[in-house]
C-alpha cells in the first residue's frame, strides 16, 4: 500500500468526554469484558495530566490500561488537523512483542472508529511503516528504544515529536537494569524537551524496587504514582522427583537422566514449553527429545537467542497457532509474548531467580486470572532445595530488584552523536537535559567535557588525535555531524545490543540458521560434524564471518553440540538467602524430603549452612589442598571473592592458587597445604583494601579487556560491518575491540572508556559493593570451619566444576612457555607411542 | 636455526633475521592504519606508528642489520599524508645507510605516490635459497626455493592461555611471517604434524610443533 503524500484529514472524533467513555465502554462490552479498576484509575490519572508506573502481570490488561487514556482524549478532541502527527509512542523492548502489540492496537483503534494511523518502527518494520515513522505521519507508533534513537538522529523527524502527548514504555522492568534502558532514559529526556506536556506511563512486572523503577522512568516527577494492577496470580511449582531407586547426581547441569519422565509429561499435554538455562543445554535437550520423539517431528521445535530470526519467528508462530507440541527454549522466550495454547512449562535445572521463574511460569495458560504453573526438572541433587526456596520466596513476595545503571559514558557519547546528527545541540543545554535523567544525575562537568572531547577531538589531548573528525562544533556553538559517511555509519551502529565475534551459520544454497561463537567454529575443520539449531550439520567451509554447512548425511554420527561461552546467570541474592534458610530449617515439602538423606550426610560429615554464619570446609584430595567457602551469593560475586582471596593468600605465603566457583560458593586449590586457621581466614576475609587488592589480580585486566567490546561498540569505536556486502573502505576500518583496547592502554591510558570498562567489571561482574558488604557482615559473624575427611555434598559440585581462574604473578611469557612445554611433552609422548 | 640451509633467527619482535645477508625481513606493517580510522570518525590515539618505528630501530641495533625488506603491506590504505608519514621520514633520516626494499602487497597501491624512498622489488624475487612474496603462492606450484611471505597475519593459541599471539608459521617449503603491526587482526593457525609455529609473546619467541589432534 502506498502512502499518499497529500495531506489527510486526521481529526479527533469530536465527541464529548461522556460519549468517548461510552464508546470505549461499548467496545469492552462487545468483547464480553468490563474495564478493571486499575485500568480506569490509569485512564483517569492520564486524563488529569499525570504520569506514572503500572505494575501488573502480563496478560492482565495492561495494554488497555495504558492506551485507554490517550484514546479517550483523542475521541473527545475536536481538533481538525491537516496532517497526521505522532501523538502516542509505544516503546517496547522486544521486536517480537512489537508486531503483536501493533496488531492489537490497530484492531482497537479501528473498532473505536478513530481515524488514526498505527505503525510499527522496529528493525523488522515494513518499508511503509518505516516511511510513516520517518515522516511523522502516524499517530500511534510502536517502537524499540534503538529505533527511537534512530528517529532522533533525523532533524525533521525529531521536530514532529513536538506534538507528542504520551509515551508508554512496555516491559519497563526489562530495560531498567541495562544500557538499553539508559539509552531510553536519554531519549525520553529529549522528548520531554521537545514536548514539555508529554505524559509518560511505564508498564512493569512485579519487581523488588518498584518506587525506584518509577523514579528512573520519571525523574522529573518526584510525585510519580505507582499503580498496582491485579494481584499476582497464583503460582504452583511442582518438581519432577526422581523415581525411587534413581538417585540424582551430586553435580551436573544437563539432567538428561530425567528425559523419559519429561517426555511422558510432554506427551500427556497438548503443548509444552521447556526452559533451559543455556543455549547449549537447549540444543542438548532438543536433540535428546528428537531422538525418542514419536509424534510428528515438525511438532518439536527449538528457540534460543543465537538462532536466526526466521527460525525463531517460525517457532513463535507455531506456538501461537497451537501447531507445536513442544518447544525447547532459553530466556529468548521468557518475555511477554502471549502463547495461550501452551499448557505446561518446564524448568530444567536451577531457577536462578524468583522473578525469572515467575515469568517463565507465566507462559503457561497465559490468560487473565489463571494461575502460573511450572514443573521443575532437577539436574543435580541440590537443585531440589532451590525449587523449595523459590516456592517459599514467592509465597513471601520476595522478588529481585533490578539495579539501574549510572554514568555509562559510552551510551552518552552515542546519544550526543545522535543528537549532533539530528539537528545539532548546544552543549550547556544538553548538559542540563542529560543531568535530568536518573542515569546521569551525578554527571560532573569534567566527565561531560571528556565525553564532548571524545566525540569532537577524539580524546582529551588534541595532539594525540590528529585529523580526527566526527562531531564538529560550528561557529554558532552548535555541535553537528556534517560528514555523510560518519552519519551513515553512526546510524548503522545506533543501539546498544552487541552481537559481534559471532560467525553466521549458513546452509549451502539455503538460508541462515543463526550464529555460533568464533571460538567454537574455529576448533572445527571442514568435514567435521556438529549439532546446531536442532540439526546435525557438517562444516563445508568458513569464509570471512560465515560458516557454510550442509545437513549431515548420517544422523547417527554424533557431532559436538554448539557451545557459547559465558551465559551463566548467577543465582539471585533473594534465592540464595532463601536456600540458606531452608538448609538451616528444612520445610516439610516433597523436594526437601527427597533431599533429606543428603542433608543428613552433609550435617554428619561437616555442617549445614546457617544464616549469619560463613561455612568453610578445608580438605585435601589427589588434586591438591582445597578450601571451600559458601557465601551463597551467586557465581559472579564468588568469582570476584575467589580472585581476591587467592591473591591475598599468595601474598601471605608463596603458593600457586587456582579457583572454581558456583552459585553456592567457591573453591581455592593449591599444591601446598593451606593453613586454614580461623585467625588466617579472618585476615583473608578482611573488608579492608578490597578495591586495591582486586585491582592487583591479573584477572581484572583480562576481564576489562573483554568488557571493552561492548563499550567500544556503543561508543562508536567499532565500525559496524554489513553482512555480505562489505565495501573495501569498511574492511579497512576493521579492528577487534581487544586491539583497540591495547592501543588505548598504551597510548592514552587515561581514556574515559577504559575507566568505564574497569568500573563495569568491578561493579557489575565482580560486584564490588556487595563483596565489601558481605565481608563487612561476616567480619562480625562466626565462622563455621570444618575439616571433613572427604568431599561433602556441598563441596563435590565445586570440585567437579571447571577451573575458572588462576591467580598468578607470572608474565604472559612464562605462561605461554609453560603451555608450549606441556604440549611438547604430550607431542613427544605421541611420537613415542607410534 | 636453519631454514632451507640458511642460518636465520626468528625474533620475538616479529622479524626474521637472515644472518648471512645481514637482512631483516618483516611483513604487514600497515602504516597509516590509525590515521584512516581517525579520519573515519573512530578515535584512536596516534603513537602506534612511532611504536613500530621504535621497535624497528631496536631490531636494527640489536642485529646490526644492513638491509630491511618488507614483504608487502607497508601501507594500510590510500592516506599518504597522515601524521605517520612525518614520523616515517624522520625515522628514515636516522637510518640513511639502511637498504630498504618492499615487495608490494595488496594494500600498497599508493606506494609509488607516497614517495617513501624505498626500493620496489618484484613479487617472487629470489635470493639464495629463498623466494620472497607478499602472499603465499598456491601449494601446487613446485618450487625449488623456500618461500618467505606475509599477508596472512598468522596467530596461534596455547592451551590454557586466553590470548592469541602473532606467530611465524613454519610449513614445508614455506615460512609465513607474523604481521609486524600490532594493530591488526589475525588468522588462527593450528599447525599439523611436520609444521611448527613460533609465537611472539611480548618480545619473546616461543616455539611449538604441530601436534596430532587439535588441542591447540
Amino acid at each position: 500500500m502506498k502512502v499518499k503524500a497529500a495531506p489527510r484529514a486526521a481529526t479527533g472524533a469530536g465527541l464529548t468526554r461522556a460519549q468517548a467513555h461510552a464508546r470505549l465502554q461499548a467496545w469492552f462490552t462487545a468483547q464480553g469484558w468490563r474495564p478493571l479498576r486499575f485500568q480506569k484509575e490509569v485512564w483517569r490519572r492520564y486524563l488529569a495530566g499525570e504520569s506514572g508506573l503500572l505494575h501488573t502481570p502480563t496478560g492482565s490488561g495492561k495494554t488497555l490500561a495504558a492506551i485507554g487514556g490517550p484514546l479517550l482524549e483523542a475521541l473527545s478532541s475536536a481538533a481538525v488537523r491537516d496532517v497526521a502527527r505522532p501523538t502516542v509512542l509505544w516503546v517496547t523492548p522486544l521486536r517480537a512483542l512489537a508486531s503483536d502489540t501493533t496488531r492489537a492496537l490497530k484492531a482497537l483503534v479501528a473498532a473505536l472508529s478513530l481515524d488514526w494511523q498505527v505503525a510499527m518502527r522496529t528493525g523488522d518494520a515494513s518499508a511503509r511503516d518505516k516511511r510513516l515513522a520517518r515522516s511523522g505521519r502516524a499517530e500511534l507508533l510502536v517502537i524499540t528504544p534503538e529505533s527511537l534513537a534512530l528517529l532522533l538522529s533525523y532533524a525533521d523527524t525529531a521536530a514532529h515529536f513536538r506534538h507528542l502527548q504520551c509515551v508508554v514504555v512496555d516491559e519497563w522492568h526489562e530495560l531498567l537494569g541495562n544500557k538499553r534502558g539508559v539509552l531510553l532514559q536519554l531519549c525520553l529526556a529529549r522528548l520531554r524537551a521537545l514536548a514539555p506536556v508529554l505524559r509518560c506511563w511505564g508498564l512493569s512486572a512485579t519487581l523488588g524496587n518498584l518506587p525506584e523503577a518509577a523514579q528512573v522512568l520519571l525523574p522529573h516527577r518526584r510525585d510519580a504514582v505507582v499503580v498496582a494492577g491485579v494481584p499476582p496470580r497464583g503460582f504452583t511449582l511442582t518438581t519432577l522427583l526422581p523415581q525411587e531407586q534413581q538417585r540424582l547426581p551430586w553435580a551436573g547441569q544437563v539432567g538428561l537422566s530425567q528425559l523419559p519422565q519429561v517426555y511422558r509429561q510432554v506427551m500427556a499435554a497438548r503443548s509444552s514449553l521447556i526452559f533451559t538455562n543455556t543455549r547449549a543445554q537447549a540444543e542438548l535437550w532438543h536433540r535428546a527429545l528428537a531422538a525418542i520423539w514419536l509424534d510428528d517431528p515438525e511438532a518439536l521445535a527449538l528457540h534460543h537467542g543465537s538462532l536466526s530470526p526466521a527460525l525463531r519467528a517460525a517457532a513463535e508462530a507455531g506456538l501461537r497457532e497451537g501447531r507445536l507440541r513442544c518447544v525447547v527454549a532459553t530466556s529468548s522466550l521468557d518475555l511477554g509474548v502471549d502463547f495461550p495454547a501452551v499448557e505446561q512449562v518446564f524448568q530444567i535445572g536451577s531457577p536462578k531467580g524468583v522473578a525469572r521463574l515467575l515469568q517463565r511460569a507465566g507462559r503457561a495458560r497465559h490468560r487473565p486470572g489463571q494461575s502460573g504453573a511450572v514443573i521443575c526438572v532437577p539436574t543435580q541433587a541440590l537443585d531440589l532445595i532451590e525449587y523449595a526456596a523459590a516456592r517459599a520466596a514467592v509465597a513471601r513476595g520476595e522478588i529481585e530488584p533490578r539495579t539501574p545503571r549510572r554514568l555509562s559514558v559510552d551510551v552518552l557519547a552515542q546519544h550526543c552523536v545522535t543528537l549532533a546528527l539530528g539537528g545539532g545541540f548546544d552543549a550547556d543545554r544538553l548538559y542540563a537535559e542529560v543531568r535530568g535523567t536518573h542515569a546521569y544525575a551525578a554527571l560532573d562537568r569534567e566527565t561531560w567535557q571528556a565525553v564532548l572531547d571524545f566525540i569532537v577531538q577524539g580524546g582529551r589531548a588534541l595532539f594525540s588525535y590528529p585529523d580526527f573528525r566526527r562531531v564538529v562544533c560550528d561557529a554558532d556553538g552548535q555541535y553537528r555531524v556534517s560528514d555523510r559517511r560518519i552519519a551513515f555509519r553512526h546510524r548503522l551502529s545506533i543501539g546498544t545490543i552487541t552481537a559481534d565475534g559471532s560467525v553466521a551459520v549458513k546452509v549451502l544454497r539455503g538460508g541462515t540458521l543463526g550464529s555460533v561463537e568464533e571460538s567454537f567454529i574455529g576448533r572445527l575443520r571442514p568435514g567435521d560434524q556438529f549439532h546446531f539449531a536442532g540439526r546435525q550439520l557438517q562444516l563445508v567451509r568458513i569464509e570471512g564471518m560465515t560458516a557454510y554447512v550442509r545437513k549431515a548425511a548420517t544422523a547417527t554420527a554424533k557431532g559436538v553440540v554448539a557451545t557459547w561461552p559465558g551465559g551463566y546467570l548467577p543465582l539471585s541474592n533473594q534465592l540464595g538467602r532463601e536456600v540458606v534458610r531452608l538448609f538451616a530449617a528444612p520445610q516439610d515439602v516433597p523436594e526437601l524430603k527427597a533431599l533429606a538423606p543428603l542433608l543428613a550426610l552433609q550435617a554428619q560429615v561437616s555442617a549445614l549452612p546457617q544464616p549469619q554464619q560463613l561455612l568453610i570446609e578445608a580438605l585435601a584430595t589427589r588434586r591438591g589442598h582445597h578450601l571451600f567457602v559458601y557465601p551463597f551469593a551467586g557465581r559472579a560475586l564468588h568469582e570476584g571473592l575467589a580472585a581476591l582471596l587467592s591473591l591475598r593468600w599468595s601474598r601471605l605465603s608463596p603458593n600457586s592458587l587456582s579457583f572454581a566457583v558456583n552459585d553456592y560458593g567457591f573453591m581455592l586449590t593449591a599444591p601446598l597445604p593451606l593453613q586454614a586457621s580461623e585467625q588466617r581466614l579472618r585476615e583473608l576475609l578482611s573488608p579492608e583494601h578490597v578495591l586495591d587488592d582486586l585491582r592487583g589480580t591479573t584477572n581484572l585486566a583480562e576481564l576489562a579487556r573483554r568488557q571493552f567490546r561492548e563499550i567500544a561498540r556503543i561508543a562508536g569505536l567499532l565500525v559496524p560491518s554489513l553482512p555480505g556486502r562489505e565495501s573495501h573502505s569498511v574492511r579497512q576500518l576493521q579492528a577487534s575491540s581487544g586491539l583497540i583496547y591495547d592501543v588505548l592502554r598504551r597510548y592514552d591510558a587515561g581514556h574515559l572508556l577504559l575507566a568505564q570498562a574497569e568500573r563495569e567489571v568491578l561493579d557489575d561482574q565482580l560486584q564490588m559493593t556487595r563483596i565489601r558488604q558481605l565481608l563487612r557482615d561476616h567480619a562480625q559473624q562466626p565462622l563455621l570451619l570444618r575439616q571433613p575427611a572427604a568431599l561433602t555434598p556441598l563441596s563435590f559440585p565445586l570440585w567437579a566444576e571447571n577451573l575458572r581462574g588462576h591467580v598468578s604473578s607470572e608474565t604472559w611469557q612464562t605462561r605461554v612457555h609453560r603451555a608450549a612445554a606441556q604440549l611438547e611433552q604430550r607431542y613427544s609422548g605421541v611420537r613415542r607411542g607410534r | 636455526m636453519l631454514l632451507a640451509g640458511e642460518s636465520v633467527q626468528l625474533l620475538g619482535d616479529r622479524a626474521l633475521h637472515w644472518v648471512a645477508r645481514r637482512r631483516l625481513l618483516i611483513a604487514d606493517l600497515h602504516l597509516g592504519k590509525e590515521d584512516s580510522f581517525r579520519r573515519a570518525g573512530v578515535a584512536l590515539p596516534s603513537g602506534v606508528t612511532e611504536g613500530y618505528l621504535q621497535r624497528l630501530s631496536q631490531l636494527i641495533a640489536q642485529t646490526q642489520a644492513e638491509s630491511l625488506w618488507v614483504l608487502g603491506d607497508l601501507l594500510h590504505g590510500p592516506i599518504i599524508d597522515g601524521r605517520w608519514r612525518e614520523q616515517w621520514q624522520h625515522w628514515r633520516a636516522r637510518h640513511r645507510q639502511l637498504e630498504l626494499a618492499v615487495v608490494p602487497g595488496n594494500h600498497d597501491r599508493a606506494l609509488a605516490a607516497a614517495g617513501l624512498e624505498v626500493l620496489t622489488l618484484a613479487d617472487g624475487i629470489r635470493d639464495g635459497s629463498f623466494e620472497f612474496r607478499h602472499a603465499p603462492a598456491s601449494a601446487s606450484a613446485a618450487r625449488a626455493s623456500h618461500l618467505i611471505c606475509g599477508h596472512l597475519h598468522p596467530v596461534a593459541r596455547f592451551p590454557g592461555v586466553a590470548r592469541r599471539w602473532p606467530s611465524f608459521w613454519l610449513r614445508s617449503g614455506m615460512t609465513v611471517l607474523p604481521a609486524f603491526s600490532e594493530f591488526t587482526g589475525g588468522f588462527l593457525v593450528a599447525p599439523v604434524p611436520g609444521e611448527a609455529i613460533v609465537a611472539c609473546v611480548e618480545g619473546a619467541a616461543v616455539r611449538r610443533h604441530g601436534i596430532v589432534g587439535r588441542s591447540g
